[in-house]
């Protein structure tokens, strides 16, 4: 790496200086004569968060792979460092040659949190970039972003020449041959996105006019040159073949997630009806164990790590999870290195796998409850009862567990304080459940009851309904604070204030794009962090924008609106979500993939047209 | 096999890593050239490794040591840990201790001014009679005054050869920077870098 000669005077006085060095075990470095391509891989949010992201990590690899493109990574830096950045005038550098991304060529975000939307904002100041994507005129640099939170990427539409809608491996990969041919042929910015527009899952936002009504709501979305009226998300059809990069980054400092990841599978079979995740990353696709051994493996001697996590979204539903486990333990155990399984379900949870899991590091207990009472979990198609619950605790409490944790949402639709208090009780019993079955009373229990607040997300059923007003939530917060009845359980809650913002810009449309612009000037980045969070500014900068939050956030989207987010098609059909909808406002429980197929529509998506949950 | 000293140094980028983040750096390094080390025994095991006088963040040093109890590894180990290790962190030599860390008794430094007035200037400061410096012992903030316990060597043109004491009392580089802060009105970038251990009597400690 080139430092920029100020970066040393700046980095013994900012706060872990190790984010913005590069340099780590595992980064590729490539002859920048033999590169034709310069790709900046952005992640609008701090080094320890982004490097801790599989799928930037896998990205990485796969970019890197194409010969003449030099993929390099480039995070959002602490305020310290971006203040002493812009007063020496330091430009916004890639960790890997220290060169200004403003002279790349293309900058990819990928956004997974919509609050660290005002990251991309950040970095493009800080890089010197002009902000909106009509203030770029050339082909150089291509400014877009990708990732989950591009399921509806019109808030920041105003920002982005495109958005890559899905899997990154071969869609990136795709962009990027094409910009390779533009720049050999030179061609124009306006060139370059019209054909982009021909790649499937590639949106671009200034090729779709948008009209609105009187009253706010979209009256019409008219593509134009050829674009096409849905842009369909991308998918790899055979994970289990896919190219998975074994020899990662290894970061020197501390991140979040320090350590292997392993992806099981993509997609979800249940169908929780407010659960984004369970839905944009239809259909199930899984990798075999066999591939998985090998690779997790492979993972670990080529990190040195002595963790490895299982990712998926529902790790208990993979079918070999047994013989996976197996085949890895048989090479951890003797090398001391810990197995761990998140996000378990209460309805297949199984003593035996945790047990043996346990011998090399015993972790603590999660499970997702949701709501308090079956009336609410039937409407939000939780299929966990609470049977289901206590089962598992009880294994886990007479097999030695002393903690636990329940998570669950507020303001969920239909909900009554009934289902509130239904939290407390469920705590209760789960406390009744250790008394009874722990072998050791006297090392006590940990009951940790964490809420967060029920935030409408598009492709889910649940996207046309509204969130609870702010002064609901926190009387919901009071109401079950003061319902908890032990000392051993201990009750936390998300922060109101940020989900109504949140909520806003899940569901918003490019209106809010003069919102994001103006939070930024006057509050900055980092708006996922409390440290930085203004809420009083948000509400401003709504105002000044003259946009209410209400409207997006409090309101019930009619099932016949035209949604932001209507022309991105995630593979699963609008009216399978009413559907659900419907049957949610009934309180009736649909079967998960597995069971019964409900015919989503995600399985065109496949070669073969069925899915294989 | 018993104690193993490896002699590295830790340039360039690697400046910025923190104690704890160079430890990390070893244990993973250790397990990717198949080096085993020794745990230690309990609850939450740990390698038995330790890095004698932890360098401050910025600073870089050609003299670091660091012991481990090695169980097993290749013939040649420091090409092994090469092979493993980041941008700015290379093995010089592995072998067998010498002596022991506690026997390092001074640090000899390199500190490079931006220009020769500067390099004079601190110059002057350090030949002081007395040079105060905050320092944050055991029990809490207090004053100690570095002027006994440091040396110059010599200057040349925009760079001080330094000696510092490496124990009771330890002085870092960092109270050099404090010192040179309270004297001098500028802001000053210098680059630290560690060349070498020795023994009370001066002998290169290896
Ligand atoms: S098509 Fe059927 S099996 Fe496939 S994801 Fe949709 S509901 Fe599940």
């Amino acid at each position: 790496m080139r430092m920029h000669p100020s970066l040393e005077a700046i980095l013994p006085k900012v706060q872990k200086p190790a984010r913005y060095t590069g340099g780590e075990f595992g980064e590729i470095i490539k002859s920048k004569e033999e590169t034709e391509v310069r790709f900046a891989l952005c992640f609008p949010d701090t080094y320890e968060i982004g490097m801790s992201n599989l799928g930037l990590r896998i990205l990485y690899g796969v970019l890197n792979k194409l010969p003449g493109v030099w993929c390099e990574r480039v995070f959002e830096p602490w305020r310290d460092m971006a203040e002493a950045m812009r007063a020496a005038k330091v430009p916004l550098y890639a960790l890997e040659s220290g060169d200004p991304i403003r002279d790349f060529d293309l900058i990819g975000f990928s956004v997974g949190y919509e609050m660290s939307f005002t990251g991309i904002l950040d970095m493009l100041s800080l890089a010197g970039i002009p902000l909106r994507s009509e203030d770029r005129k050339d082909l150089q640099p291509i400014v877009f972003a990708g990732g989950a939170c591009m399921f509806n990427p019109e808030p920041i539409a105003d920002f982005i020449d495109l958005a890559a809608i899905g899997e990154g491996e071969e869609l990136d990969a795709e962009l990027t041959e094409l910009y390779r041919r533009a720049k050999r042929e030179g061609w124009t910015k306006g060139e370059f996105l019209s054909a982009a527009a021909q790649i499937e899952g590639v949106y671009v936002p200034s090729l779709y006019d948008v009209t609105y009504q009187p009253d706010g709501r979209i009256a019409s979305v008219t593509p134009k040159e050829g674009a096409p009226a849905y842009v369909r998300k991308r998918i790899l059809q055979d994970l289990d073949r896919a190219d998975f990069p074994v020899r990662t980054i290894i970061p020197s400092t501390e991140i979040v997630h320090d350590r292997t990841m392993l992806e099981l599978f993509r997609g979800c079979i249940r169908g929780c009806r407010f659960c984004q995740a369970g839905y944009i990353y239809r259909p199930v696709r899984a990798k075999r164990a066999e591939t998985l051994i090998r690779q997790g493996i492979e993972s670990l001697r080529c990190s040195g790590y002595e963790e490895i996590s299982l990712t998926s979204l529902s790790t208990s539903d993979y079918k070999e999870l047994g013989a996976l486990c197996d085949g890895l333990l048989d090479w951890c155990e003797p090398r001391s290195v810990s197995l761990s399984l998140p996000s378990l379900r209460a309805d297949n949870f199984s003593l035996e796998l945790m047990q043996r899991v346990q011998k090399v590091r015993r972790s603590g207990l999660t499970f997702a409850p949701e709501a308090g009472t079956q009336r609410l979990r039937d409407v939000i198609n939780k299929n966990v009862t609470e049977e289901d619950l206590l089962n598992a605790c009880r294994t886990a409490f007479s097999g030695g567990w002393s903690s636990v944790k329940l998570y669950f949402m507020l303001g969920l639709p239909t909900e009554t304080d009934e289902d509130v208090l239904g939290i407390a009780d469920l705590a209760y019993k789960v406390w009744q459940v250790w008394r009874e079955a722990t072998p050791n009373r006297s090392r006590g229990v940990r009951i940790t009851v964490s809420t967060s607040c029920f935030i409408p997300k598009p492709m889910t059923p649940f996207q046309w309904f509204p969130q609870d007003s702010r002064e609901e939530l926190i009387r919901k917060q009071k109401l079950l604070k003061d319902s908890m009845r032990s000392k051993a359980i201990s009750y936390s809650w998300h922060e109101p204030d940020v989900s109504y913002i949140e909520a806003a810009l899940a569901v918003g449309d490019r209106r809010l794009g003069k919102v994001l612009e103006r939070l930024f000037a006057s509050s900055g980045g980092l708006q996922a962090w409390e440290e930085y969070f203004d809420y009083a500014a948000w509400l401003q900068a709504f105002r000044e924008a003259g946009l209410d939050p209400d409207f997006y956030v409090r309101r019930l989207r009619g099932e016949e609106e035209l949604l932001p987010w209507d022309v991105i098609d995630d593979g699963v059909q609008k009216t399978h979500l009413l559907r659900e909808k419907h049957l949610s406002e009934r309180g009736v429980v649909s079967p998960d993939c597995r069971k019964q197929c409900l015919g989503c529509g995600a399985n065109r998506l496949l070669e073969g047209g069925k899915c294989d949950a | 096999m018993p104690e193993v000293r490896f002699r590295f140094e830790k340039r360039l980028r690697a400046a910025y890593l923190s104690h704890l983040d160079v430890m990390r750096t070893f244990q993973r390094a250790f397990i990717r050239a198949g080096i085993r080390i020794r745990h230690s025994e309990g609850f939450n095991p740990h390698p038995k490794m330790s890095i004698a006088l932890p360098l401050q963040l910025g600073c870089e040093s050609v003299c670091e040591v660091l012991d481990a109890s090695v169980l097993d590894g290749p013939e040649d180990m420091a090409g092994a840990l090469n092979a493993a290790l980041p941008e700015g962190i290379r093995v010089l030599a592995a072998g067998q201790p010498l002596r022991p860390v506690r026997e390092i008794a001074w640090t000899e430094w390199s500190l490079r001014f931006p220009d020769d007035e500067t390099a004079s200037e601190a110059e002057t400061v350090f030949r002081l009679p007395s040079l105060p410096v905050e320092k944050k012992t055991k029990r809490g903030l207090g004053t100690l005054d570095i002027a006994p316990h440091i040396e110059l060597l010599a200057r040349e043109g925009t760079e001080l050869r330094m000696l510092l004491r490496a124990d009771s009392p330890t002085v870092n580089a960092g109270d050099l920077r404090k010192a040179l802060g309270g004297k001098l009105e500028k802001e000053l970038p210098v680059r630290c870098l560690r060349l070498r251990l020795l023994t009370e009597n001066r002998e290169t400690f290896q």
